[in-house]
C-alpha cells in the first residue's frame, strides 16, 4: 500500500512475450486485467508468495510458471519442463474458464477428472488463495462476506481433498 | 454453398450461429464487437501474401447482430476483441482441420481484448468457434486446405 490508501498493483511481465505459447500471452492478459480490476484483488496478488503451474490439456507441450513475487508476477513458458516441487493445475480451456469464472468449483472440477492438480499438502493454502486471486467476479471493490455455508463446506472439502491425495498414493 | 470470404459466406455462418439454440442459451447479453484478422501468408488462394481480410462480428442481445467483412482494420474503438492468424490457419479451421481452441492456446491465433469476459463467456466462445470449424459447408472454389 502506498500513502494515498490506493494499493499499488503488481507489475504482471512475460518472460519471452515475442516467443511465448497462446495460452502464456492469455495468462498475462488476465492477470493484468485481473490485477487493475479492484484493489482487493491488487492486494491478494501482492499478498501472494509462490508459483504454480498451468498446463494445457489440449496440448501437454504448453505450460506456463506463473510466480508471484509480490509486486511482480511474472509468467514464463516451460513447455515439457518438470515442474519439481511446484503445484500444478492441468485442464482444458473451458474447465480453466469455469473455474476463474466461478461457475464450477474446483474441487467439483479435480474430483471428476477435467482438472488435475499435483501439489504438497504445505501448499494447499497457497493454491486456495491463487484460485480465489484468479476467480473473477462481479467488479465490485466491497469486500465480499464469505456465506456460511462456504465455511462449513471448505474443510469438509479439504479433507476430501486430502484423503484423494493419500488414497491416490 | 457459398464461397469462403464471399457476402453469402458471411450470411451463412451468420445464420448458422443464430440457428443455434445452444449458443443462444449461453451466449452474452451485453453487446460485443469482436474483429477477426486473416493475414496473407504466402499460402492460401485466397488471401494474397501481405494482404489482410477483416471480419466483423457482433454479438447483441444473445445473437449475432452483425458478421460480415470490413474494409479496413478496425480502429479499436469500441472494439472488445481481436483474433488475428495467418489465413491458412483460419481456413484449416473452417475446413475443420484444426481446432480453434489448440491454435489459440499455441498461440497461431494471436487474442486480444477482455479476457476475464472471455472466461465468463467460454462456453459461447467453444460454441461459435465449434460452429465456424464443423459447418462443412464452406465452398473452396481455389482448392480446399490443407495446401500443399
Amino acid at each position: 500500500m502506498v500513502g494515498s490508501g490506493v494499493t499499488e498493483r503488481p507489475r504482471v511481465e512475460l518472460i519471452g512475450a515475442d516467443s511465448a505459447s497462446g495460452l502464456a500471452d492469455l495468462l498475462h492478459q488476465f492477470l493484468e486485467q485481473t490485477v487493475d480490476a479492484s484493489d482487493q484483488k491488487a492486494e491478494a496478488a501482492r499478498a501472494l508468495r509462490g508459483a504454480v503451474v498451468v498446463r494445457a490439456a489440449e496440448d501437454e507441450a504448453i505450460a506456463v510458471r506463473i510466480a508471484f513475487q509480490g509486486d511482480r508476477i511474472e509468467l514464463r513458458d516451460i513447455g515439457t519442463e518438470a515442474t519439481g516441487s511446484t503445484p500444478s493445475i492441468q485442464g482444458d480451456f473451458l474447465s480453466v474458464a469455469h473455474v476463474t469464472s466461478g461457475q464450477a468449483s474446483p474441487m467439483a472440477l479435480v474430483l471428476s477428472r477435467q482438472l488435475r492438480v499435483s501439489f504438497g499438502l504445505g501448499q494447499l493454502p497457497f493454491l486456495f488463495r491463487v484460485l480465489g486471486f484468479m476467480r473473477v467476479d462481479d467488479g465490485s471493490d466491497r469486500p465480499r462476506r464469505v456465506p456460511l455455508l462456504v465455511l462449513v463446506l471448505v474443510p469438509v472439502f479439504v479433507l476430501v481433498l486430502v484423503l484423494v491425495f493419500f488414497l491416490r498414493k | 454453398m457459398p464461397a469462403i470470404y464471399s457476402d453469402a459466406w458471411y450470411d451463412d455462418m451468420k445464420a448458422l450461429i443464430n440457428g443455434s439454440a445452444e449458443f443462444k442459451k449461453l451466449a452474452p447479453k451485453q453487446r460485443a464487437v469482436m474483429t477477426l484478422e486473416v493475414v496473407g501468408d504466402g499460402k492460401s488462394p485466397y488471401v494474397p501474401s501481405g494482404a489482410e481480410l477483416y471480419f466483423l462480428v457482433v454479438l447483441d442481445g444473445g445473437e449475432v447482430a452483425e458478421y460480415r467483412a470490413l474494409p479496413e482494420r478496425h480502429d479499436g474503438k469500441g472494439l472488445g476483441f481481436r483474433f488475428t492468424a495467418p489465413a491458412t490457419v483460419w481456413e484449416n479451421i473452417a475446413a475443420g482441420l484444426l481446432d480453434p481452441i489448440t491454435c489459440g492456446l499455441r498461440g497461431q491465433i494471436k487474442i486480444r481484448g477482455d479476457m476475464r469476459f472471455l472466461m465468463q463467456n467460454a462456453d459461447a466462445v467453444k460454441i461459435l468457434v465449434d460452429l465456424y470449424g464443423r459447418q462443412g459447408r464452406t465452398e473452396w472454389p481455389q482448392g480446399k486446405p490443407p495446401y500443399a
